[in-house]
């Protein structure tokens, strides 16, 4: 009974629709519903709005792509300005540190020279921190070590304070030999007397310490003056006064000794200053070239007699090489002008 | 793909366009799932050049008050380039 009533239910809807759908068919054929106009138009209109809708999406996602290409290109241009700057900047830098002695490190290419490391110690510290990590770490540490060791005890040179051209001899000039080590990438290992970097910027200031300083006369023992000797002391000055005197109003041949005659001998300094030859008992003068016994001729120029006993008055040296001397008259000269006489 | 939407554009019937725009669809999904890892790398990438750039202009700066050297002032590019790297770096 049950299928039956269902399938009856089934067919009489189906029969009322259809016939609402013939007698729609039937006014639109007529053209009096309105409905059937509007539908595909509706339809149509849906369509071209989805599209349109779809459309615009797909150009925001494709403006998006571009824009994010544009950012990537204009990130490298600005890093590639940045770089060049910075490679700029460093090889002034570089250029700079070089003319106090800085040498570059050597790339892992020349291994087996490598130098030592730049001025301020700071600086070199940072340097060290980080370029070690990136750079071999193979010759570094006892290279290192072997230019701290040598860095300390060096007399300071004139490049240490940047006055390498005043330098004369010895060491060439270090701004040609750096740049050219750093051109050919040859670091040469240098000598121990190469000076290294000093703080090229200000040099410290120390204020003197005028308050503790004494100013310490020294004394008279120091000297070898006593009261002792401090009549000695005239006596050996007045005697060489004396001695001069005794040229002067003599004839040049003098046989006499004015070095004994005034002399009192009684202490051991003296002593040891006084002997028989006259060289030891000579002024502090320069020896000179003179003949003071020597006695000219008179068929000789008179010039040249006046010239002797000038000489002997004076004790200037005067080339009298042209007059030959007598060798009589060396004998008086060897009394007092040893050594000059030796010159001859 | 850009071609492909110029294309898109220029089709007047709807049900053409739709069935074009489908097949866009699926091929913008396979290269954007291409790209995803590449753009991940890009960033970081980025980051990493900033950092590093930001870091030596900052020694340079330093050796630069060290020695007093006259290093030359930046251009207007320069400028620029030195803000929008300075600018990276908080995001990270």
């Amino acid at each position: 009974m049950d299928p039956i009533r269902s399938f009856c239910g089934k067919l009489r809807s189906l029969a009322s629709t259809l016939d609402c759908e013939t007698a729609r068919l039937q006014r639109a054929l007529d053209g009096e519903e309105s409905d059937f106009e509007d539908y595909p138009m509706r339809i149509l209109y849906d369509l071209h709005s989805e599209v349109q809708t779809l459309k615009d999406d797909v150009n925001i996602l494709l403006d998006k792509a571009r824009l994010e290409n544009q950012e990537g290109i204009d990130f490298i241009k600005a890093t590639k300005v940045l770089m060049e700057k910075n490679s700029m900047d460093i090889m002034k830098i570089r250029e700079y540190f070089q003319k106090y002695g800085y040498s570059p490190r050597a790339k892992k290419n020349s291994v087996h020279e490598q130098e030592a490391i730049n001025s301020d110690p700071e600086l070199s510290n940072c340097e060290n921190v980080q370029k070690p990590d990136v750079k071999d770490d193979l010759s570094d540490p006892p290279v290192a070590s072997s230019c701290i060791s040598e860095k300390s005890p060096r007399s300071p040179q004139l490049s240490d304070f940047g006055l390498e051209r005043y330098m004369v001899s010895q060491v060439p000039p270090n701004p040609p030999q750096a740049v050219n080590n750093y051109k050919e990438e040859l670091v040469v290992v240098t000598p121990p007397s190469k000076p290294s970097l000093v703080k090229v910027l200000k040099t410290p200031k120390c204020a003197l310490k005028m308050d503790d300083f004494e100013c310490v006369t020294p004394k008279l023992e120091h000297f070898g003056i006593s009261e002792y000797t401090m009549c000695l002391n005239e006596d050996y000055t007045m005697g060489l006064k004396n001695v001069r005197n005794n040229k002067r109003e003599e004839a040049t041949d003098t046989e006499s000794r004015p070095n004994d005659n005034v002399f009192a001998t009684p202490s051991s300094t003296i002593q040891q200053l006084e002997k028989s030859d006259a060289e030891y008992t000579n002024s502090p003068l320069v020896p000179t070239f003179c003949t003071p016994g020597l006695k000219i001729p008179s068929t000789k120029n008179s010039i040249a007699l006046l010239l002797s006993k000038y000489n002997s008055n004076l004790a200037t040296p005067v080339a009298i090489k042209a007059v030959p001397p007598s060798k009589r008259f060396l004998k008086h000269g060897q009394n007092i002008r040893d050594v000059s006489n030796k010159e001859n | 793909m850009e071609a492909e939407v110029d294309k898109l554009e220029l089709m007047k019937n709807p049900v053409t366009l739709l069935k074009e725009l489908s097949a866009i669809k699926s091929r913008y999904q396979t290269l954007y799932a291409r790209f995803k890892p590449v753009a991940v790398e890009q960033e970081e990438t980025k980051s990493r050049i900033c950092a590093t750039v930001n870091k030596t202009m900052n020694v340079i700066q330093k050796l630069q008050k060290q020695t007093d050297l006259e290093l030359s002032p930046l251009t207007k590019e320069e400028k620029t380039a030195a803000e929008q790297f300075k600018s990276h770096m908080p995001d990270l």
